[in-house]
């Protein structure tokens, strides 16, 4: 039984004015469920190298590429083995929200009992009391606040990785029609500033065409992400309001933010037909921007 | 350096209803745990709730996106074997051919 429900602490909690305090079995029942699915996931990457396994008499380039796959950022093993450690850290999150809450709440209980004394025979100490017991419950709002904030930078991460794939699949796009017989791309050589890649590669020269999106300087990177980075939270934003992300009308507005985002980056030396605003762009102009945002529904 | 090439279509094709079978319990799993992991907030805070709604949702789109990864490599591993499997029966049927035109 809650303390909680214990009829003096009741009365203190309504003499004090403390607003109704949280029952906590939800949390158990979420925490539940999250340490299930944790548990499930990283059971789950080990079956998927199971399977792997079974084919893994095959040798050879296709062979080479299937494990890649599975293994690479958006493979198979990775995910799984991702969504495990975020669960259980959503898990863990909401067990230490668990713990600090019945640990305020077993203060503002005594307090409560406190208050419910005194209202017979101290009443002078109940506005000490109702300072303190809004001291604790101010504490139970902070404490909300930080695991907010934890929750949310969970989901950045996966947000920022979103943004990685988007940028990359760009780039891919970009580099496709340059691709020579022999499986490498048409060289562009450009110098990059990236002071870390610099000295990583003892040289500020980079074919950009011949190199992975993951493998570029930062500022060969940067454009590609920036785009990336707009469409993606346009997408993500239209879901969570429940904007149907599949019609022409979504594809259109989105289209002409991520060019109003480009404009405002590039605008000093963008060519006139680009410097236009969305709607008055030629359709070829404007299928850069829908690429944009049909690599970011793609994910 | 010359890569070795190993076809083995019978693995590839094992690996492929692995992975088939793989991903169609796990859809069943997010039917589940979608279930279960109710929209209902655990705590009447919003600046707990919303955060936690919205990690709730990215996390069940990853587990949607992870079915496709397990459902990709499985139809990859078999579309690979078929084509592992035809281009045996046309070796053989071009070696069959050769022979006949030699003999």
């Amino acid at each position: 039984m809650s303390v909680l429900s214990d009829p003096v602490v009741a009365a203190g909690l309504s003499i004090l004015g403390v607003p109704p305090l949280p029952d906590l079995r939800l949390l158990d029942e979420h925490i539940a469920v999250l340490d299930k699915a944790a548990a499930h996931h990283a059971g789950l990457a080990d079956d998927s190298v199971g399977a792997i396994r079974l084919g893994n008499t095959n040798q050879g380039p296709a062979a080479t590429a299937v494990r890649t796959h599975f293994t690479g950022g958006q493979g198979a093993l990775p995910r799984a083995d991702d969504l495990a450690h975020r669960l259980h850290t959503t898990a863990d999150g909401l067990r230490t929200g668990k713990s600090y809450l019945e640990w305020i709440i077993g203060l503002l209980a005594a307090t409560a009992a406190a208050a419910a004394v005194a209202v017979a025979y101290f009443p002078e100490l109940l506005p000490r009391l109702a300072g303190t017991a809004k001291r604790f419950f101010g504490m139970i709002e902070d404490a909300m606040r930080s695991l907010g904030r934890i929750f949310t930078r969970l989901g950045e991460r996966s947000t920022s990785k979103r943004v990685d794939v988007v940028a990359g699949r760009l780039h891919e796009q970009w580099r496709a029609p340059r691709r020579l017989e022999d499986g490498t791309f048409e060289p562009r050589i450009k110098s990059t500033t990236d002071s870390a890649w610099i000295s990583r590669h003892g040289t500020d020269q980079v074919d950009i065409a011949n190199t992975r999106y993951g493998d570029l300087p930062a500022d060969w990177q940067k454009e590609n992400k920036e785009s990336a980075r707009v469409a993606v939270h346009l997408v993500t934003d239209a879901k969570k309001e429940g904007v149907d992300t599949g019609s022409s009308d979504f594809m259109e507005s989105a289209s002409a933010k991520v060019h109003d985002a480009w404009l405002e980056r590039n605008g000093e030396w963008a060519p006139p037909e680009q410097k236009l605003p969305y709607e008055e762009l030629s359709e070829a102009e404007k299928e850069k921007d829908r690429v944009v945002v049909r690599k970011a529904l793609d994910i | 350096m010359e890569q070795r090439i190993r076809i083995d279509a019978d693995g590839r094709h094992t690996s492929g209803r692995g992975f088939r079978t793989l991903a169609e319990e796990y859809q069943e799993f997010v039917g589940r745990l979608e279930q279960e992991w109710g929209e209902e907030s655990p705590l009447p805070y919003l600046a707990f709730s919303e955060p936690y709604s919205r990690l709730r949702r990215s996390l069940l789109e990853r587990c949607e996106q992870l079915g496709t990864a397990l459902r990709d490599t499985g139809d990859g591993q078999t579309i690979m074997a078929e084509t592992n499997v035809a281009t045996e029966h046309l070796l053989a049927t071009l070696a069959e051919r050769a022979g006949q035109v030699e003999a």
